[in-house]
């Protein structure tokens, strides 16, 4: 559950206009693409942080990559990491002032928002887990409910067939903008060691398993927007799915105030998907300084705190989706896919070295 | 606990409540104005419009209801602007409250009024998040100001048009469009937005065509029936037919859904169109037996009359170069040139060549012979 939650994409208000900027109803190529992609690293990470036997994230990187390398290269995810959530809490921000609260400051709802992450980011770790075990399935359903309501709009279900001829570079650059959604490795990778599995192979199977399901989750809000607008539409429209649940008539419904459940869902997908993010570099920075739990408040709240500064400074959401899509999101791409597997390699050799040294001595 | 975070805790659930209220949103529905239904026509001056909102009056409550007279239902603001911001704008200095949109029910434009404008003020109002784009669209002939001023079948805060495009199966023809719809239909290539027209107060039996230019082209009422037919938006039509024996009427006129085959031909849409229409026998000459064979040939004669409708709207969309029907927008969706996104094709002005097949059936046949 806690991985689950851990994968809510808490860009998810941003899908998928990008994909169908770039590919038309081509996108949805680019969509397996991305969750294959996502679904290997992550087993990736998830073998190498399970093979080291050191937790959290710091402490699997200092076992493969020894002081230096886990100075160098955390600060650089580290920084990476923040860095998206700063863009896509200024997105959020920038969201709920267009639709909901258009006199309302950003920097007062934004500043919530990161509040309500620290509130639960700083408790312990299974009380985090049981937040998010209670929250996670209501998103769900209020998120499958808007979509249920959503269903009447569909207009054409034919411009969800995408064309039989791939075109190359237009299906790997869609592939590229949808992977801020699964930009959330190393968040996994501090988490996972954590819960005692009873097979080896549990963990990444769970982990593959979230990313299947908000795979399937993105597949269905795809299907929604495509099939409610069309593809030269959603292209056009800069929060797709926020519009299409909008376009939910009270008049004609027995239920009045729809766009409750619409703030519910993205709300709190946002905090927990910040808590979560919170939680997670609070708890390695922690282990990285080695200070006692009790300096936990202090380093979550310092993380949250450059969060919500480094949203602030971000103008506009055209400058947003500017540094989303051509910086943080290749960035990531870029960083996690040579990483990953050169750590999973590196600690591979390693063991085989120590395993093939203790078989000697015992010989 | 102990104290200090007792207090912590309170404070962060302080700000938090303070936070998540809104505060700078939150108004009472007294200090709001808000508009239910807006006209825009053309004003004396060229690149400027006329704006019209219309308010629910907030003295009239339902209390009242027996005293009011339909006159005093609403109150209006007037303004000339060359865009909606400026029109928000301008309104709002002649109101003492807060002027509101989201509760917005119909646009009324001026059928005079240029595609390309409506096309970017639509735009303009669409970009807004906070206004809704489930309102109504309609086009209506000026003056819109007596025309549209709102019928008292309704009780205020409804206007009637909105319950009257809110009811599916009261008219004989469907047409309403929202803003959303007309928009998408504006934004995607290969279907022209058609657009509900008003000849006079609560009549709306027409249908406006936006092309690429110049007003909105305004199809016959048999053209628009030809429409209907043709997209499936026949919900209980009646049919009259001059036979040789006398007058014939078929009533409950309504259809199955259309089974459509659109493909691209090499300087044409190639259109095949099968029409199912089911009615029931209306009005029948004394001196005609009911024989299953005169009911065959009455079937044929509504058929030919359908079918003569349906052209009769094709053949206006190809003199008007406009696709209302989106075969195009079919043919789109099915990737002819799958190279080609964003999309741009020569295609999407090829004209439409149609087969068009219709039958009708009379299921019944009432009570009397």
């Amino acid at each position: 559950m806690m991985l689950s939650v851990s994968v809510v994409a808490g860009g998810v208000y941003l899908w998928p206009q990008m994909v169908v900027l770039t590919a038309g109803s081509n996108g949805v190529y680019a969509l397996f693409t991305t969750t294959a992609v996502a679904m290997a690293v992550t087993s990736m990470q998830i073998a190498w942080t399970a093979r080291t036997q050191h937790r959290p994230y710091t402490g699997a990187l200092q076992d493969t990559w020894g002081k230096w390398g886990l100075w160098i290269l955390f600060p650089i995810g580290a920084l990476t990491i923040v860095g998206l959530d700063a863009t896509m809490l200024s997105l959020f921000g920038d969201m709920m002032r267009t639709f909901f609260y258009p006199m309302t400051p950003r920097v007062v709802t934004m500043a919530i928002i990161v509040l309500a992450g620290v509130w639960i980011a700083v408790r312990p770790l299974n009380t985090v887990a049981r937040i998010v075990q209670f929250w996670f399935p209501l998103v769900l359903l209020s998120a499958l409910f808007l979509m249920s309501l959503s269903l009447t709009n569909l207009r054409f279900a034919r411009a969800l067939i995408p064309s039989t001829t791939l075109v190359v570079p237009q299906w790997a650059r869609a592939s590229l903008a949808t992977w801020f959604l699964y930009a959330n490795g190393a968040t996994t990778a501090s988490l996972v060691p954590h819960v005692r599995w009873k097979k080896p192979g549990g963990a990444i199977w769970v982990g593959v398993g979230a990313i299947g399901l908000q795979g399937s989750m993105l597949l269905m809000l795809y299907a929604i927007t495509l099939g409610t607008l069309g593809p030269p539409a959603v292209a056009r429209l800069q929060w797709p799915i926020i519009y299409v649940f909008s376009l939910v008539t009270v008049r004609t419904f027995f239920l009045k105030g729809v766009g409750i459940f619409v703030i519910i869902t993205w709300t709190t997908a946002m905090v927990l998907y910040l808590a979560v993010h919170f939680f997670a570099l609070g708890w390695n920075l922690e282990s990285l300084a080695t200070a006692s739990a009790r300096h936990r408040w202090w380093i979550t709240a310092l993380v949250a705190g450059a969060v919500w500064f480094l949203a602030n400074l971000v103008p506009s959401d055209v400058d947003a989706r500017w540094i989303l899509f051509r910086l943080f999101n290749p960035l990531d791409l870029a960083w996690t896919a040579l990483i990953v597997p050169l750590s999973l390699g590196r600690a591979i050799i390693r063991s085989h070295r120590k395993g093939g040294a203790a078989s000697c001595s015992e010989s | 606990m102990n104290s200090a975070a007792r207090v912590r805790v309170g404070l962060c659930s302080l700000l938090l409540a303070c936070g998540l209220s809104g505060c700078w949103d939150q108004l009472t529905f007294t200090s709001r104005a808000s508009a239910l239904l807006i006209t825009i026509a053309a004003s004396a001056r060229a690149g400027e419009w006329r704006w019209r909102f219309y308010f629910p009056n907030p003295t009239v409550t339902v209390s009242s209801l027996t005293q009011i007279k339909p006159k005093d239902q609403f109150y209006q603001v007037a303004v000339t602007a060359d865009s909606l911001a400026q029109a928000y704008a301008k309104v709002q200095q002649r109101l003492a409250r807060d002027l509101y949109l989201g509760q917005l029910q119909v646009i009324v434009w001026s059928s005079r009024i240029p595609v390309p404008t409506l096309a970017s003020l639509l735009d303009a109002y669409n970009r807004e998040g906070t206004v809704p784009k489930t309102a109504y669209m309609l086009l209506a002939r000026p003056p819109l100001a007596q025309k549209v001023a709102v019928t008292p079948q309704e009780v205020i805060p409804s206007v009637y048009l909105t319950s009257y495009f809110d009811c599916q199966v009261c008219q004989p023809e469907y047409f309403a469009r929202t803003v959303w719809q007309t928009w998408d239909d504006l934004v995607t290539p290969g279907i022209s937005p058609i657009v509900p027209y008003m000849e006079s107060p609560a009549e709306v039996a027409q249908i406006g065509v936006l092309g690429t230019a110049g007003p909105p082209i305004l199809f016959s009422r048999r053209q628009t029936e030809g429409y209907a037919y043709l997209t499936g938006k026949v919900g209980k039509e009646t049919l009259s037919l001059a036979e040789p024996g006398g007058r014939v009427t078929l009533t409950h006129v309504r259809e199955t859904p259309v089974k459509t085959r659109v493909t691209l031909g090499r300087h044409a849409i190639n259109v095949r169109a099968r029409i199912e229409v089911s009615a029931t026998l209306g009005q029948w000459p004394r001196s005609q037996p009911l024989t299953p064979r005169t009911v065959r040939t009455t079937e044929q004669a509504a058929a030919r009359v359908v079918l003569g409708k349906c052209l009769a709207a094709i053949a206006e969309a190809n003199r008007t170069h406009t696709d209302p029907f989106g075969y195009g927008r079919t043919i789109l969706f099915m990737h002819p040139s799958p190279q080609a996104w964003p999309i741009s094709a020569d295609w999407l002005n090829y004209p439409i060549a149609a087969q068009v097949a219709v039958r009708v059936w009379v299921k019944g046949s009432g009570v009397s012979e």
